[in-house]
């Protein structure tokens, strides 16, 4: 990864900017968010807020009816999910695009996304009636858990598969883990494909899986925001301890070994922590492309390689990132808004060529 | 206290069956400037990374004061030995003080904060290579003789009494090859040890204390530069194609011999 720029900004100014910008986001998103009308006031959506957490007997006015609180509480945890999404993907790319030392990487390259998609279409397809039915007992009072634990088993099982693969003896070989991340996602895909196509014929199995990797930010519950928290503060617990480390290994995993960097351990947390917040991620929302490339890219970009600034600027650059376009294209189309998914593959992608292209000369040199 | 690096036996392969160590016997003292030398392909880089603790020996042990490195973490080994390498794929945004504070890496503690301390060693690093004015550069802005200094500079502020520098002069003009083998002679009469791999016989001459020829994967002769820059040791590894002689002066006050790459007519 060449980047011999200066940083364009202190990384003191993104981390004054995100978060009041974040915060910002949420409000807009729980006054003028989906599901039809909301609070019609400023007053009304703080107490519906309040209501949220409980506190309603600290809101000064009236309580608000029950649907509006309805509203605000299903548009404030869609918010806070998209904002989970976008962090926890977005240092998961940052952790990996260091430790790979390649700006191109993300968690796609760990088979995440690939096994998240497979163990959801088994979660689906237990729940479609090809299981046991103790299974479909069990799922019939929430019928989205079975897919999103099967595709958190998913992401992690194949993470740490490509992980195992890729080491020899106790050391893990960073080349090899990309390409044996290449084969699996080749495989899995071939797998995935199978399943397609043996249940083509089942149109409502095959439009939930194919539904599915779409992603999805509607119809998410407290839990979900529980469930990305408990996820991200994890990652973020060993971030302290791979910051430095990463940094190190800029200028290679023996030279960091030199100075007294224990690389195995920081390949095995890094790679842990990265499918971890992917992971969870993609088990509440689905599939998510390109977050976890463009946003650290961005963000190094703007402030220079030093993980100290990048790794939490990662999460909260994605957190505005992915909750900022899903604002954009809820003001501006409405109900026709697109899933997170498609909307990030078709920005994502464009972004990504342009940001390539503007510095191509640089690229030569690669 | 810089403690003695002793290697025994070293054996090492990067595919078996096809060794590039064979049997290494080395030891370098404190106060040593070793200058190890040899055709290409010796297998200078390997020893040097096996001495570092970067590669395991497959065969033989190597050893700090009387502990094998094997033993050590990769912080304890950190604080007793620097590896300078050859040129790395540097990060180019980085500036000069953040690259040498990577060398207190293995003396921070448990939250990787840096101490007054740390930030002490590394002034005295940027001073010693004479980095200070440069601190705030970024290092793609540097000449590949200053990135050199920096590279030292951070072996320094690691604080290890025992440095090994893999061909710390291959991209440096006259004075600055000069310049470099100053530093590492101030530093061996500091009290530390210096192993020095290097394909300039003649700095070598001048410079070290004592040399040490490697040859098909094994020491074949070490002494004094006295006794290894003459035709006899030299000859049967670098072929007759040279020219021998004797300056009266060096930077340890007695005659040196140097040598000259000239094919005779």
């Amino acid at each position: 990864m060449k980047l011999d720029r200066a940083p364009k900004i202190p990384a003191a100014v993104l981390f004054g900017v995100l978060p009041p910008a974040l915060l910002l986001l949420v409000l807009g998103s729980v006054r003028y968010g989906s599901s039809g009308a909301g609070p019609d006031s400023l007053g009304a959506m703080f107490a519906g807020l309040l209501g949220a957490f409980g506190l309603d007997a600290l809101a000064p006015g009236a309580p608000l009816d029950s649907t509006t609180q309805a509203i605000v509480e299903l548009r404030l945890w869609r918010a806070l999910t998209a904002a989970g999404v976008g962090g926890a993907l977005g240092v998961s790319g940052a952790l990996l695009q260091g430790l790979l030392r390649n700006g191109l990487a993300s968690p796609t390259i760990l088979g995440v996304n690939a096994g998240a998609s497979l163990g959801a279409s088994i979660g689906i397809i237990l729940m479609g009636g090809y299981g046991p039915r103790l299974l479909l007992g069990l799922t019939e009072q929430n019928p989205s858990v079975l897919p999103a634990v099967f595709a958190f088993l998913g992401a992690l099982g194949v993470s740490f598969l490509v992980l195992t693969l890729a080491s020899h003896g106790s050391r893990v070989s960073v080349p090899t883990l990309l390409l044996v991340g290449i084969a699996m996602n080749t495989c899995l895909g071939g797998l995935l494909s199978a399943i397609q196509s043996l249940t083509l014929e089942d149109y409502e199995l095959s439009r939930a899986i194919i539904s599915w990797n779409f992603g999805n930010l509607d119809d998410k519950s407290a839990t979900h925001v529980v469930i990305l928290a408990v996820g991200l503060l994890a990652t973020s617990l060993t971030l302290p301890f791979l910051a430095l480390e990463l940094d190190l290994f800029r200028g290679g995993e023996e030279d960091a070994e030199a100075v007294g960097v224990n690389a195995q351990r920081v390949k095995i947390l890094a790679v842990g922590a990265a499918a971890l917040s992917a992971a969870v991620a993609t088990a509440v929302a689905g599939q998510v492309a390109f977050v976890g490339l463009i946003v650290p890219h961005v963000i190094r970009l703007l402030v220079g390689s030093g993980h100290r600034s990048l790794l939490p600027l990662s999460i909260l650059g994605g957190a505005v990132f992915l909750l900022g376009a899903e604002f954009a294209q809820l003001v501006l189309l409405g109900e026709r808004a697109m899933r997170p998914g498609v909307l990030m593959s078709l920005l994502g992608g464009l972004f990504f060529l342009a940001l390539l292209l503007r510095n191509r000369k640089e690229l030569q040199s690669w | 206290m810089v403690k003695p690096l002793c290697a025994t036996g070293v054996a090492f392969a990067y595919e078996p069956g096809d060794p590039i160590l064979r049997h290494v016997d080395l030891r370098l003292e404190p106060g040593e400037l070793l200058a190890l030398i040899g055709p290409n392909g010796a297998g200078k880089t390997t020893l040097i990374r096996v001495l570092a603790g970067i590669f395991d020996a497959d065969a033989g042990d190597v050893r700090i004061g009387d502990r094998p490195l094997a033993t050590l973490s990769t912080r304890e080994r950190a604080r007793d030995i620097a590896l300078v390498p050859q040129e790395l794929g540097l990060p180019g945004d980085v500036t000069v003080e953040t690259f040498v504070e990577g060398g207190r890496y293995a003396h921070l503690g448990f939250f990787r904060r840096a101490t007054p301390e740390d930030r002490q060693a590394v002034d005295r690093a940027l001073a010693a290579t004479e980095l200070t004015e440069l601190r705030e550069r970024r290092l793609a802005e540097m000449s590949s003789g200053q990135r050199q200094r920096v590279l030292m500079a951070r072996a320094i502020a690691q604080e290890a009494g025992t440095l090994l520098v893999d061909e710390p002069t291959a991209s440096l003009d006259a004075r600055h090859q000069i310049q470099t083998f100053e530093h590492l002679l101030d530093l061996v009469r500091d009290g530390h040890a210096a192993l020095v791999i290097t394909h300039e016989l003649n700095l070598a001459s001048q410079f070290a204390t004592r040399v040490a020829l490697l040859h098909e994967g094994r020491i074949a002769a070490t002494g004094t530069p006295t006794e290894i820059i003459r035709p006899e040791v030299l000859e049967p590894v670098y072929g007759s194609d040279l020219h021998y002689g004797e300056l009266a002066t060096s930077p340890w006050n007695e005659p040196r011999p140097f040598v000259v790459p000239w094919k005779r007519g």
